[in-house]
Protein backbone atom coordinates (compact mmCIF):
# COMPACT_ATOMS: atom_id res chain seq x y z
CA UNK A 1 0.00 0.00 0.00
CA UNK A 2 1.85 3.48 -1.13
CA UNK A 3 0.69 5.84 1.42
CA UNK A 4 1.89 10.34 0.72
CA UNK A 5 3.97 11.63 3.48
CA UNK A 6 3.98 14.65 4.40
CA UNK A 7 6.82 14.84 6.99
CA UNK A 8 9.59 17.06 8.11
CA UNK A 9 12.40 14.40 7.03
CA UNK A 10 11.59 12.20 3.86
CA UNK A 11 14.33 9.83 5.03
CA UNK A 12 13.35 9.31 8.63
CA UNK A 13 9.93 10.66 9.94
CA UNK A 14 7.96 8.93 6.42
CA UNK A 15 9.99 5.82 7.18
CA UNK A 16 9.05 5.45 10.89
CA UNK A 17 5.28 6.92 10.07
CA UNK A 18 5.25 3.90 7.29
CA UNK A 19 6.30 0.84 10.03
CA UNK A 20 3.82 2.46 12.30
CA UNK A 21 0.70 2.33 9.53
CA UNK A 22 2.41 -1.28 8.66
CA UNK A 23 1.98 -2.42 12.30
CA UNK A 24 -1.72 -0.90 12.54
CA UNK A 25 -2.93 -1.94 9.22
CA UNK A 26 -0.96 -5.19 8.74
CA UNK A 27 0.38 -5.00 5.41
CA UNK A 28 3.51 -3.16 3.99
CA UNK A 29 3.50 0.55 3.73
CA UNK A 30 5.48 2.46 1.66
CA UNK A 31 5.73 5.80 1.75
CA UNK A 32 5.12 8.15 -1.04
CA UNK A 33 7.22 11.22 -1.13
CA UNK A 34 6.82 13.21 -4.53
CA UNK A 35 9.90 13.84 -6.09
CA UNK A 36 10.98 17.22 -5.30
CA UNK A 37 9.04 18.02 -2.39
CA UNK A 38 10.59 18.25 1.35
CA UNK A 39 8.74 19.71 4.24
CA UNK A 40 10.51 22.45 6.38
CA UNK A 41 8.55 22.88 8.99
CA UNK A 42 5.22 23.22 9.68
CA UNK A 43 4.85 26.19 7.34
CA UNK A 44 5.85 24.35 4.62
CA UNK A 45 3.16 21.69 5.00
CA UNK A 46 0.40 23.62 5.85
CA UNK A 47 1.45 26.07 2.18
CA UNK A 48 2.41 22.91 0.22
CA UNK A 49 -0.06 20.39 1.64
CA UNK A 50 -2.64 21.24 -1.20
CA UNK A 51 0.45 20.64 -3.95
CA UNK A 52 1.00 17.29 -2.23
CA UNK A 53 -2.00 15.76 -2.02
CA UNK A 54 -2.45 16.74 -5.75
CA UNK A 55 0.55 14.91 -6.77
CA UNK A 56 -0.53 12.37 -4.51
CA UNK A 57 -3.91 11.73 -6.98
CA UNK A 58 -1.59 12.49 -9.94
CA UNK A 59 0.49 9.04 -9.21
CA UNK A 60 -2.42 6.79 -8.12
CA UNK A 61 -1.96 7.58 -4.06
CA UNK A 62 -5.42 7.85 -2.57
CA UNK A 63 -4.22 7.77 1.45
CA UNK A 64 -2.16 10.59 2.96
CA UNK A 65 -0.56 11.60 5.81
CA UNK A 66 0.74 14.82 7.12
CA UNK A 67 2.89 15.15 9.73
CA UNK A 68 4.24 18.14 11.82
CA UNK A 69 5.31 18.67 15.79
CA UNK A 70 2.25 19.90 17.31
CA UNK A 71 4.45 22.09 19.98
CA UNK A 72 7.39 22.52 18.39
CA UNK A 73 8.96 21.88 21.40
CA UNK A 74 6.71 24.42 23.26
CA UNK A 75 5.66 24.62 26.33
CA UNK A 76 2.78 26.33 25.19
CA UNK A 77 0.46 24.44 22.43
CA UNK A 78 -2.17 22.00 23.95
CA UNK A 79 -2.65 18.76 22.72
CA UNK A 80 -4.88 18.26 19.75
CA UNK A 81 -8.57 17.29 20.86
CA UNK A 82 -11.67 16.17 18.65
CA UNK A 83 -13.52 19.20 19.95
CA UNK A 84 -11.02 21.89 18.48
CA UNK A 85 -12.57 24.42 16.49
CA UNK A 86 -11.10 24.36 13.02
CA UNK A 87 -9.56 27.76 12.05
CA UNK A 88 -9.32 28.72 8.54
CA UNK A 89 -6.07 30.39 9.54
CA UNK A 90 -3.64 29.46 11.69
CA UNK A 91 -3.13 31.72 15.03
CA UNK A 92 -0.96 31.11 17.82
CA UNK A 93 -3.77 31.56 19.89
CA UNK A 94 -5.25 27.97 18.95
CA UNK A 95 -1.88 26.51 19.83
CA UNK A 96 -2.88 23.55 17.64
CA UNK A 97 -0.96 22.99 14.50
CA UNK A 98 -3.47 19.80 14.10
CA UNK A 99 -6.67 21.88 13.92
CA UNK A 100 -4.48 24.70 11.95
CA UNK A 101 -3.14 22.00 9.32
CA UNK A 102 -6.82 20.38 8.97
CA UNK A 103 -7.81 23.49 7.77
CA UNK A 104 -5.09 23.36 4.58
CA UNK A 105 -6.17 20.06 3.00
CA UNK A 106 -8.18 20.09 -0.31
CA UNK A 107 -11.54 19.69 0.92
CA UNK A 108 -12.16 16.47 -1.56
CA UNK A 109 -9.50 15.18 0.40
CA UNK A 110 -11.29 15.28 3.76
CA UNK A 111 -14.64 14.30 2.65
CA UNK A 112 -13.93 10.91 0.23
CA UNK A 113 -14.12 9.93 -3.20
CA UNK A 114 -12.02 7.26 -2.37
CA UNK A 115 -9.25 9.20 -1.06
CA UNK A 116 -8.19 10.63 2.62
CA UNK A 117 -5.94 12.41 4.23
CA UNK A 118 -5.01 12.26 8.22
CA UNK A 119 -3.10 14.61 10.02
CA UNK A 120 -1.02 13.41 12.83
CA UNK A 121 -2.31 14.48 16.35
CA UNK A 122 1.21 13.74 17.73
CA UNK A 123 2.81 15.88 20.08
CA UNK A 124 6.62 14.64 18.62
CA UNK A 125 7.29 11.59 17.07
CA UNK A 126 9.73 10.89 19.23
CA UNK A 127 6.83 10.96 22.32
CA UNK A 128 5.49 7.89 20.56
CA UNK A 129 8.91 5.79 20.10
CA UNK A 130 9.69 6.94 23.48
CA UNK A 131 6.42 5.46 24.91
CA UNK A 132 6.88 2.65 22.53
CA UNK A 133 10.14 1.73 23.77
CA UNK A 134 8.60 1.77 27.85
CA UNK A 135 10.24 5.46 28.23
CA UNK A 136 7.54 7.86 28.14
CA UNK A 137 8.31 11.30 29.53
CA UNK A 138 7.33 12.21 32.48
CA UNK A 139 3.79 13.76 32.28
CA UNK A 140 4.08 17.09 33.94
CA UNK A 141 0.75 18.14 35.71
CA UNK A 142 -1.19 20.44 33.77
CA UNK A 143 0.85 19.79 30.26
CA UNK A 144 0.27 17.58 27.59
CA UNK A 145 2.75 14.62 26.15
CA UNK A 146 5.56 16.59 24.46
CA UNK A 147 6.19 18.64 27.15
CA UNK A 148 9.99 18.41 27.25
CA UNK A 149 10.56 19.55 24.02
CA UNK A 150 12.12 18.66 20.43
CA UNK A 151 15.38 18.71 21.46
CA UNK A 152 15.55 17.19 24.62
CA UNK A 153 13.03 14.02 23.27
CA UNK A 154 15.50 13.41 20.87
CA UNK A 155 18.29 13.29 22.97
CA UNK A 156 16.73 10.83 25.49
CA UNK A 157 15.95 8.59 22.43
CA UNK A 158 18.87 8.85 20.35
CA UNK A 159 21.81 9.67 23.43
CA UNK A 160 23.72 12.80 24.03
CA UNK A 161 25.99 14.35 21.40
CA UNK A 162 25.39 15.16 17.41
CA UNK A 163 22.47 13.06 16.55
CA UNK A 164 22.99 10.03 13.88
CA UNK A 165 22.70 9.70 10.75
CA UNK A 166 18.84 8.61 9.24
CA UNK A 167 19.74 5.40 8.85
CA UNK A 168 20.38 4.72 12.28
CA UNK A 169 18.11 6.92 13.62
CA UNK A 170 15.35 5.03 11.87
CA UNK A 171 16.73 1.61 13.49
CA UNK A 172 16.50 3.36 16.83
CA UNK A 173 12.86 3.91 15.99
CA UNK A 174 11.55 0.79 14.49
CA UNK A 175 13.30 -0.79 17.31
CA UNK A 176 11.30 0.61 19.65
CA UNK A 177 7.86 0.14 17.25
CA UNK A 178 9.32 -3.76 17.43
CA UNK A 179 9.68 -4.03 21.21
CA UNK A 180 6.75 -6.36 22.44
CA UNK A 181 4.67 -3.91 24.03
CA UNK A 182 4.80 -1.62 21.73
CA UNK A 183 1.14 -1.15 20.91
CA UNK A 184 0.02 -1.84 23.99
CA UNK A 185 1.80 0.77 25.21
CA UNK A 186 0.99 3.25 22.18
CA UNK A 187 -2.90 3.02 22.43
CA UNK A 188 -2.82 4.08 26.33
CA UNK A 189 -2.20 7.59 24.65
CA UNK A 190 -4.79 9.62 23.32
CA UNK A 191 -3.14 10.94 20.62
CA UNK A 192 -2.47 7.68 19.43
CA UNK A 193 -5.83 6.10 19.70
CA UNK A 194 -7.06 8.96 17.48
CA UNK A 195 -4.60 8.29 15.05
CA UNK A 196 -5.26 4.62 14.95
CA UNK A 197 -9.16 5.42 14.34
CA UNK A 198 -8.04 7.89 11.68
CA UNK A 199 -6.22 4.74 10.02
CA UNK A 200 -9.31 2.31 10.40
CA UNK A 201 -11.70 4.65 8.85
CA UNK A 202 -9.24 4.31 5.93
CA UNK A 203 -9.35 0.37 5.92
CA UNK A 204 -13.15 1.07 6.34
CA UNK B 1 37.04 14.92 19.85
CA UNK B 2 38.32 18.54 20.68
CA UNK B 3 34.89 19.59 23.32
CA UNK B 4 36.42 23.13 23.39
CA UNK B 5 38.59 25.67 21.97
CA UNK B 6 39.51 29.23 23.67
CA UNK B 7 41.27 32.18 22.02
CA UNK B 8 42.06 35.49 23.02
CA UNK B 9 43.90 37.87 21.01
CA UNK B 10 43.61 36.26 18.16
CA UNK B 11 43.16 37.41 14.69
CA UNK B 12 39.24 39.30 14.86
CA UNK B 13 39.11 37.73 18.77
CA UNK B 14 39.99 40.34 21.55
CA UNK B 15 38.65 39.19 25.09
CA UNK B 16 39.18 35.15 25.54
CA UNK B 17 36.12 33.56 23.79
CA UNK B 18 35.20 29.87 24.84
CA UNK B 19 33.68 27.82 21.64
CA UNK B 20 32.58 24.53 22.82
CA UNK B 21 32.49 21.88 19.99
CA UNK B 22 30.44 18.61 19.35
CA UNK B 23 30.45 15.87 16.65
CA UNK B 24 29.27 18.52 13.82
CA UNK B 25 29.61 22.26 15.23
CA UNK B 26 27.92 24.61 12.54
CA UNK B 27 29.18 29.05 13.02
CA UNK B 28 26.67 31.21 12.09
CA UNK B 29 27.01 34.78 12.01
CA UNK B 30 27.17 38.02 9.30
CA UNK B 31 30.55 38.51 6.76
CA UNK B 32 33.44 39.70 9.33
CA UNK B 33 32.13 38.41 12.14
CA UNK B 34 35.21 35.72 12.74
CA UNK B 35 33.93 32.83 11.93
CA UNK B 36 36.71 32.10 8.78
CA UNK B 37 39.27 33.87 12.06
CA UNK B 38 38.24 30.35 14.14
CA UNK B 39 38.87 27.99 11.33
CA UNK B 40 42.17 29.06 11.10
CA UNK B 41 43.48 27.99 14.88
CA UNK B 42 44.78 24.65 13.57
CA UNK B 43 46.81 26.40 10.70
CA UNK B 44 48.02 28.93 13.01
CA UNK B 45 48.84 25.58 15.99
CA UNK B 46 50.62 23.86 13.03
CA UNK B 47 52.74 26.45 11.62
CA UNK B 48 54.12 27.18 14.80
CA UNK B 49 54.75 23.92 15.55
CA UNK B 50 56.60 22.97 12.35
CA UNK B 51 58.28 26.48 12.00
CA UNK B 52 58.83 27.10 15.78
CA UNK B 53 56.96 29.91 16.99
CA UNK B 54 59.70 32.54 16.48
CA UNK B 55 60.28 32.26 13.58
CA UNK B 56 56.15 31.76 12.65
CA UNK B 57 55.78 35.29 14.58
CA UNK B 58 58.78 37.28 13.65
CA UNK B 59 58.07 37.91 10.43
CA UNK B 60 54.67 38.90 10.78
CA UNK B 61 52.47 39.14 13.65
CA UNK B 62 49.31 38.97 11.52
CA UNK B 63 47.85 36.57 13.69
CA UNK B 64 47.62 39.20 16.77
CA UNK B 65 44.40 40.91 17.43
CA UNK B 66 45.11 44.51 15.34
CA UNK B 67 44.65 47.12 17.07
CA UNK B 68 45.74 44.89 20.18
CA UNK B 69 43.53 45.76 23.44
CA UNK B 70 46.28 45.82 25.79
CA UNK B 71 50.11 45.33 24.00
CA UNK B 72 50.94 43.16 27.50
CA UNK B 73 48.87 40.61 26.66
CA UNK B 74 49.38 38.01 25.02
CA UNK B 75 47.48 35.79 21.80
CA UNK B 76 46.11 32.26 23.96
CA UNK B 77 44.96 29.53 21.77
CA UNK B 78 43.96 26.99 24.32
CA UNK B 79 41.89 23.42 23.80
CA UNK B 80 40.60 20.44 25.12
CA UNK B 81 39.84 17.23 24.78
CA UNK B 82 37.04 14.65 25.64
CA UNK B 83 37.84 12.19 28.14
CA UNK B 84 37.68 11.41 31.84
CA UNK B 85 41.19 13.61 32.38
CA UNK B 86 40.41 16.99 30.99
CA UNK B 87 43.23 17.23 28.95
CA UNK B 88 44.34 20.60 27.54
CA UNK B 89 46.93 22.21 26.15
CA UNK B 90 47.85 25.99 26.11
CA UNK B 91 49.47 27.94 23.81
CA UNK B 92 50.64 31.57 24.82
CA UNK B 93 52.73 33.92 22.62
CA UNK B 94 53.39 37.13 23.53
CA UNK B 95 55.55 40.62 22.75
CA UNK B 96 58.49 40.81 23.97
CA UNK B 97 60.21 45.20 23.28
CA UNK B 98 59.08 47.49 21.17
CA UNK B 99 61.22 46.14 18.16
CA UNK B 100 59.60 43.00 17.89
CA UNK B 101 60.23 39.37 19.12
CA UNK B 102 58.12 36.87 21.18
CA UNK B 103 58.17 34.90 23.80
CA UNK B 104 55.96 31.66 23.72
CA UNK B 105 54.29 29.49 26.63
CA UNK B 106 53.37 25.88 26.02
CA UNK B 107 51.52 24.19 28.99
CA UNK B 108 49.35 20.82 28.90
CA UNK B 109 47.05 19.89 31.43
CA UNK B 110 45.56 17.19 32.60
CA UNK B 111 42.48 16.96 35.20
CA UNK B 112 43.70 20.57 35.77
CA UNK B 113 47.45 19.92 36.55
CA UNK B 114 50.01 20.99 35.30
CA UNK B 115 51.92 18.09 33.01
CA UNK B 116 53.97 19.87 31.20
CA UNK B 117 55.44 23.46 30.70
CA UNK B 118 57.40 25.24 28.60
CA UNK B 119 59.03 28.85 27.56
CA UNK B 120 59.87 28.63 24.26
CA UNK B 121 63.48 26.76 25.36
CA UNK B 122 64.92 23.76 24.61
CA UNK B 123 63.15 20.85 27.39
CA UNK B 124 64.78 17.67 28.15
CA UNK B 125 63.18 14.56 27.73
CA UNK B 126 60.84 13.60 30.02
CA UNK B 127 61.45 16.43 32.05
CA UNK B 128 58.56 17.23 34.24
CA UNK B 129 56.71 20.49 34.56
CA UNK B 130 58.55 22.37 37.16
CA UNK B 131 57.14 21.17 40.48
CA UNK B 132 55.29 19.19 38.53
CA UNK B 133 55.46 15.37 37.88
CA UNK B 134 54.97 12.65 34.99
CA UNK B 135 51.24 12.32 35.13
CA UNK B 136 49.20 9.54 35.08
CA UNK B 137 51.82 7.70 32.76
CA UNK B 138 51.85 9.83 30.11
CA UNK B 139 55.79 10.77 29.72
CA UNK B 140 57.91 12.83 26.88
CA UNK B 141 60.95 10.35 26.39
CA UNK B 142 62.63 10.36 23.42
CA UNK B 143 61.23 13.78 22.48
CA UNK B 144 61.31 17.26 23.64
CA UNK B 145 58.06 19.45 23.68
CA UNK B 146 58.24 23.38 23.77
CA UNK B 147 59.37 26.12 21.56
CA UNK B 148 62.07 24.70 19.43
CA UNK B 149 61.44 21.34 20.40
CA UNK B 150 57.60 21.15 18.95
CA UNK B 151 59.45 20.45 15.37
CA UNK B 152 59.13 17.09 16.88
CA UNK B 153 55.53 16.94 16.60
CA UNK B 154 55.53 16.61 12.57
CA UNK B 155 52.96 14.12 11.25
CA UNK B 156 54.63 13.76 8.20
CA UNK B 157 57.34 11.45 9.70
CA UNK B 158 54.95 10.15 11.78
CA UNK B 159 57.21 11.76 14.50
CA UNK B 160 54.86 11.86 17.63
CA UNK B 161 57.06 11.57 20.97
CA UNK B 162 56.20 7.85 22.05
CA UNK B 163 53.78 7.72 24.76
CA UNK B 164 52.83 11.11 23.86
CA UNK B 165 48.78 11.60 24.79
CA UNK B 166 48.16 11.54 20.83
CA UNK B 167 44.77 12.65 21.00
CA UNK B 168 45.55 15.93 22.32
CA UNK B 169 47.83 17.37 19.40
CA UNK B 170 46.28 14.85 16.22
CA UNK B 171 43.40 16.35 16.07
CA UNK B 172 44.48 19.94 15.52
CA UNK B 173 47.48 19.31 13.96
CA UNK B 174 46.16 17.22 11.11
CA UNK B 175 42.97 19.38 10.86
CA UNK B 176 42.14 19.62 7.26
CA UNK B 177 40.47 23.45 6.40
CA UNK B 178 38.56 23.01 2.83
CA UNK B 179 37.61 26.06 1.15
CA UNK B 180 36.52 25.06 -2.05
CA UNK B 181 37.26 26.66 -5.09
CA UNK B 182 35.29 25.28 -8.81
CA UNK B 183 38.50 26.12 -10.65
CA UNK B 184 40.62 23.82 -8.50
CA UNK B 185 38.40 21.08 -8.23
CA UNK B 186 38.78 20.59 -11.81
CA UNK B 187 41.98 21.01 -11.83
CA UNK B 188 44.03 18.15 -13.78
CA UNK B 189 46.36 15.98 -12.16
CA UNK B 190 49.58 13.34 -12.01
CA UNK B 191 48.43 10.95 -9.37
CA UNK B 192 51.56 9.58 -6.76
CA UNK B 193 52.54 11.03 -4.00
CA UNK B 194 49.96 14.38 -4.22
CA UNK B 195 48.33 16.26 -1.36
CA UNK B 196 44.64 17.24 -1.47
CA UNK B 197 44.80 20.90 -0.62
CA UNK B 198 41.74 23.12 0.91
CA UNK B 199 40.88 25.00 -2.72
CA UNK B 200 40.14 21.41 -3.89
CA UNK B 201 43.06 20.99 -5.89
CA UNK B 202 44.55 17.91 -6.59
CA UNK B 203 41.08 16.11 -6.55
CA UNK B 204 41.75 14.74 -9.80
CA UNK B 205 45.02 12.89 -8.98
CA UNK B 206 43.56 11.81 -5.46
CA UNK B 207 40.66 10.26 -7.14
CA UNK B 208 43.33 8.48 -9.49
CA UNK B 209 45.58 7.22 -6.91
CA UNK B 210 42.70 5.59 -4.81
CA UNK B 211 41.43 3.79 -8.02
CA UNK B 212 44.71 2.66 -8.74
CA UNK B 213 46.20 1.83 -4.67
CA UNK B 214 43.02 2.11 -2.70
CA UNK B 215 39.91 0.19 -3.96
CA UNK B 216 38.06 0.49 -0.60
CA UNK B 217 38.59 3.94 -0.75
CA UNK B 218 36.92 4.45 -4.16
CA UNK B 219 34.71 2.13 -3.10
CA UNK B 220 33.50 3.95 -0.13
CA UNK B 221 34.02 7.06 -2.18
CA UNK B 222 31.52 6.28 -4.85
CA UNK B 223 29.24 5.24 -1.87
CA UNK B 224 29.46 8.41 -0.41
CA UNK B 225 28.68 10.47 -3.89
CA UNK B 226 26.03 8.44 -5.02
CA UNK B 227 24.26 8.81 -1.81
CA UNK B 228 24.47 12.45 -2.18
CA UNK B 229 23.38 12.31 -5.93
CA UNK B 230 21.22 9.13 -6.85
CA UNK B 231 22.34 9.62 -10.43
CA UNK B 232 25.73 8.82 -10.23
CA UNK B 233 27.35 5.73 -10.17
CA UNK B 234 31.14 6.19 -10.12
CA UNK B 235 33.77 9.22 -9.71
CA UNK B 236 36.46 7.70 -12.32
CA UNK B 237 39.49 9.79 -13.72
CA UNK B 238 40.29 9.82 -17.46
CA UNK B 239 44.00 10.95 -18.86
CA UNK B 240 44.57 13.82 -20.51
CA UNK B 241 47.88 14.74 -22.19
CA UNK B 242 49.16 11.98 -19.30
CA UNK B 243 47.23 14.02 -16.23
CA UNK B 244 44.29 12.65 -14.90
CA UNK B 245 40.91 14.74 -15.00
CA UNK B 246 37.79 13.71 -12.98
CA UNK B 247 34.79 11.89 -14.69
CA UNK B 248 31.23 10.76 -13.42
CA UNK B 249 29.82 7.92 -14.53
CA UNK B 250 26.11 8.34 -14.39
CA UNK B 251 23.44 5.14 -13.73
CA UNK B 252 21.91 5.30 -16.77
CA UNK B 253 25.56 4.90 -17.98
CA UNK B 254 26.62 8.19 -19.35
CA UNK B 255 30.26 10.19 -18.58
CA UNK B 256 30.79 13.36 -18.05
CA UNK B 257 33.78 14.77 -17.63
CA UNK B 258 34.98 17.24 -14.65
CA UNK B 259 34.10 20.56 -17.56
CA UNK B 260 30.94 18.95 -17.95
CA UNK B 261 29.47 18.43 -14.95
CA UNK B 262 27.48 20.86 -12.66
CA UNK B 263 29.40 22.90 -10.40
CA UNK B 264 27.00 21.27 -7.68
CA UNK B 265 28.12 17.67 -8.44
CA UNK B 266 32.20 19.08 -8.66
CA UNK B 267 31.75 20.24 -5.22
CA UNK B 268 29.91 17.41 -3.37
CA UNK B 269 32.59 15.07 -4.98
CA UNK B 270 35.18 18.01 -3.42
CA UNK B 271 33.87 17.67 -0.23
CA UNK B 272 33.67 14.20 0.53
CA UNK B 273 37.19 13.59 -0.80
CA UNK B 274 38.14 16.27 1.61
CA UNK B 275 36.63 13.86 4.59
CA UNK B 276 38.07 11.29 3.34
CA UNK B 277 41.16 12.01 3.44
CA UNK B 278 41.33 13.25 7.16
CA UNK B 279 42.47 10.68 9.48
CA UNK B 280 40.20 8.52 11.72
CA UNK B 281 39.48 11.39 14.93
CA UNK B 282 40.60 14.11 12.59
CA UNK B 283 38.80 17.69 12.49
CA UNK B 284 37.13 18.65 8.86
CA UNK B 285 36.89 22.59 8.83
CA UNK B 286 34.11 23.32 6.13
CA UNK B 287 33.96 26.98 4.99
CA UNK B 288 30.51 27.79 3.78
CA UNK B 289 30.19 23.89 2.24
CA UNK B 290 26.70 24.98 0.75
CA UNK B 291 28.29 26.84 -1.92
CA UNK B 292 26.77 25.63 -5.29
CA UNK B 293 24.59 22.58 -3.45
CA UNK B 294 20.57 22.58 -4.08
CA UNK B 295 19.43 23.27 -0.73
CA UNK B 296 17.26 20.02 -0.55
CA UNK B 297 20.70 17.77 -0.69
CA UNK B 298 21.97 19.64 1.93
CA UNK B 299 20.15 17.05 4.04
CA UNK B 300 21.60 14.55 2.11
CA UNK B 301 25.52 16.01 2.59
CA UNK B 302 24.82 16.05 6.72
CA UNK B 303 23.20 13.03 6.70
CA UNK B 304 26.77 11.79 5.13
CA UNK B 305 28.93 13.82 7.72
CA UNK B 306 26.74 12.58 10.58
CA UNK B 307 27.76 8.94 9.34
CA UNK B 308 31.32 9.69 9.51
CA UNK B 309 31.08 11.00 12.58
CA UNK B 310 29.86 7.93 13.67
CA UNK B 311 31.90 5.60 11.70
CA UNK B 312 35.10 7.53 11.32
CA UNK B 313 34.86 9.48 14.68
CA UNK B 314 35.53 12.48 12.43
CA UNK B 315 35.21 16.07 13.72
CA UNK B 316 33.57 18.77 11.45
CA UNK B 317 33.05 22.95 11.76
CA UNK B 318 30.98 24.47 9.42
CA UNK B 319 30.87 27.53 8.92
CA UNK B 320 27.77 28.82 6.83
CA UNK B 321 25.10 31.40 5.79
CA UNK B 322 22.64 28.27 4.85
CA UNK B 323 19.23 29.17 6.86
CA UNK B 324 18.50 25.37 5.49
CA UNK B 325 21.86 24.12 6.39
CA UNK B 326 21.43 25.37 9.83
CA UNK B 327 17.86 24.39 10.23
CA UNK B 328 19.08 20.92 9.41
CA UNK B 329 20.63 21.34 13.20
CA UNK B 330 17.48 22.48 15.29
CA UNK B 331 17.23 20.10 17.31
CA UNK B 332 20.81 20.03 18.55
CA UNK B 333 21.20 23.91 19.86
CA UNK B 334 24.28 22.98 21.27
CA UNK B 335 26.08 22.55 17.91
CA UNK B 336 25.03 26.22 17.14
CA UNK B 337 27.28 28.91 18.08
CA UNK B 338 26.64 32.56 16.93
CA UNK B 339 29.83 34.91 15.74
CA UNK B 340 29.00 38.38 16.25
CA UNK B 341 32.13 40.75 15.78
CA UNK B 342 31.68 43.15 19.26
CA UNK B 343 33.70 46.19 20.49
CA UNK B 344 36.13 44.34 22.11
CA UNK B 345 36.45 41.79 19.00
CA UNK B 346 34.73 38.57 18.18
CA UNK B 347 31.77 37.54 20.85
CA UNK B 348 30.58 33.61 20.14
CA UNK B 349 28.17 32.44 22.13
CA UNK B 350 26.47 28.62 21.83
CA UNK B 351 22.58 28.90 20.43
CA UNK B 352 21.74 26.77 23.20
CA UNK B 353 22.72 29.35 26.02
CA UNK B 354 21.04 32.57 24.37
CA UNK B 355 18.23 32.74 26.85
CA UNK B 356 16.84 35.64 24.60
CA UNK B 357 16.26 33.14 21.98
CA UNK B 358 14.30 30.60 23.72
CA UNK B 359 10.90 32.04 23.24
CA UNK B 360 11.66 32.87 19.41
CA UNK B 361 13.49 29.59 18.89
CA UNK B 362 10.19 27.68 19.76
CA UNK B 363 8.14 29.29 17.14
CA UNK B 364 10.82 29.68 14.53
CA UNK B 365 13.69 27.73 13.17
CA UNK B 366 17.33 28.28 13.42
CA UNK B 367 17.48 29.15 9.82
CA UNK B 368 14.25 31.50 9.63
CA UNK B 369 16.54 33.70 12.43
CA UNK B 370 19.47 33.30 10.39
CA UNK B 371 17.68 34.90 7.48
CA UNK B 372 16.25 37.62 9.15
CA UNK B 373 19.31 38.71 11.09
CA UNK B 374 18.61 37.88 14.40
CA UNK B 375 22.24 36.74 14.64
CA UNK B 376 23.96 39.67 14.28
CA UNK B 377 22.86 41.69 16.43
CA UNK B 378 25.87 42.66 19.14
CA UNK B 379 23.53 42.52 22.11
CA UNK B 380 24.66 39.44 23.67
Amino acid sequence: MKVGVASENNNYDAIVYAHILRKLIGVPVEPYIPQGMSFNGCNAVAKLAPTFLSRCLQAGVRNAILAVDNDGGSQRRLEHADDHALPATYDESTECRVCWLHGSITTSWVVGNGRCSLVVPVQTLETWLLVARGQPPEPPVGRPEGYFGRAALKRRLFGKGTLPPMADRCAVAIDALESPYALDRLRERHSFMRFEAGVRDWIA
Amino acid sequence: MITKVELQNFMSFGARQAVSLQGITVLVGANNSGKSNFLRFPSFFQAQAKQGVDQRMGRFDDDFRRPARDPSEPLVLEWEVNGPDGLRYTLEVQRVGLLGGWKSLESCRVSGQELYRGHGGVIAAGTPAPGGAIFQGYTFGGAQWGGVAVDSLRHRDGANPPGWPARLVDPVMSARRVHLSLEALRNDGVPGNVELEESGNGLAATVATWRGNDPDAAEEYDRLVSTMIPELKRVLVTFVDGKARLCFEQKDGEFFDAHQVSDGVVTFAGLIAQALEAPANGLVLLEEPERCIHPARLEAFVDVLRRLVVDRKIQFILATHSPKLLSLFRDEPESIQTFVRGKNGTVVRCLADRADLRETLERAHPGDLLADGVFNSEEL
